[in-house]
């Protein structure tokens, strides 16, 4: 599943929205589908405020991918910036944790199972976000 | 932007400020959440509790703004609750911190018997 929408705040919720419907027939809890919309937000938000700048002539593209084990969303923007990517919460206390985007960035990295970012300055910053699927396989099996 | 979809309400119950915020807490929050606890801070009002409703979204730039205001609430010698949040949203509360400085209670009536044994009916 592929969404692309412009750069204005408020179209993460539209995004977000799809997303979880589709979790949801993927078998995910609702309880994990609650920290699926969280970190997505969090991430179209970054993308929109800081990848693209909030001009509204960019674009952000949220693709989906779900196979047996994981549930994979992708979240690209036109920037090409490199964020870092806050470590796991063993490490909070050492970290300065002040920033808005740094809050965002963390709760990403604690709600999800899996997250890496890889930013080019021509083809945009990719933040891919990894939720593990219900290791007893209850999930519908659902295609792309 | 899209659509504005915080309401925020503000009553009094027990010696309690309660301030209603029902919709979604975030960055175009900030004007009526800050807004509500200066009218209530300037009545006076000493306890003040945050009652979220239908928050299906509360997202970094919400909790930014309500961290401003436990800020402020511990410089004025407020003493600050919320209740109402989801499941979701109370595991988040206490990732970012915000537990250790606002009590979390499931509803507004569990809320005003603590904001009772602090003393908020005289």
């Amino acid at each position: 599943m592929q969404i692309i929408f412009p750069s204005i705040l408020g179209y993460e919720v539209i995004a977000r929205d799809a997303v979880a419907a589709l979790a949801r027939r993927c078998g995910i809890s609702s309880e994990r589908v609650e920290d699926v919309k969280t970190a997505l937000c969090e991430a179209c938000t970054n993308a929109i405020e800081h990848g693209n700048r909030l001009d509204p002539r960019r674009k952000v593209q949220v693709v989906c991918a779900v196979d047996e084990q994981r549930f994979v969303i992708e979240v690209r923007d036109e920037g090409g910036l490199l964020p870092m990517l806050p470590r796991k919460p063993i490490h909070w206390s050492l970290d300065q944790r002040t920033s808005l985007r740094g809050m965002g960035l963390m709760l990403i990295v604690t709600l999800t199972d899996e997250v890496s970012v890889v930013a080019d300055p021509n083809d945009g910053t990719r933040i891919r976000l990894v939720f593990y699927r219900d290791p007893a396989g209850n999930g519908a099996s659902v295609s792309q | 932007m899209l659509e504005d979809e915080l309401t925020v309400n503000i009553r009094h119950r027990d010696g309690v400020a309660i301030i209603d915020l029902i919709g979604d807490v975030t960055t175009f929050a900030e004007e009526k959440i800050n807004g509500a606890y200066r009218q209530v801070t300037a009545r006076g009002d000493r306890f003040i509790l945050l009652n979220f409703r239908q928050n299906d979204y509360i997202n970094s730039a919400g909790i930014a703004i309500l961290i401003g205001i436990v800020t402020e609430v511990n410089q004025n010698g407020q003493k600050l609750a919320v209740s109402g949040l989801s499941p979701h949203f109370q595991k988040i509360f206490r990732m970012v911190g915000l537990a250790q400085y606002a009590e979390i209670y499931q509803t507004e009536e569990e809320a005003l018997s603590a904001f009772k044994r602090l003393g908020s009916v005289e």
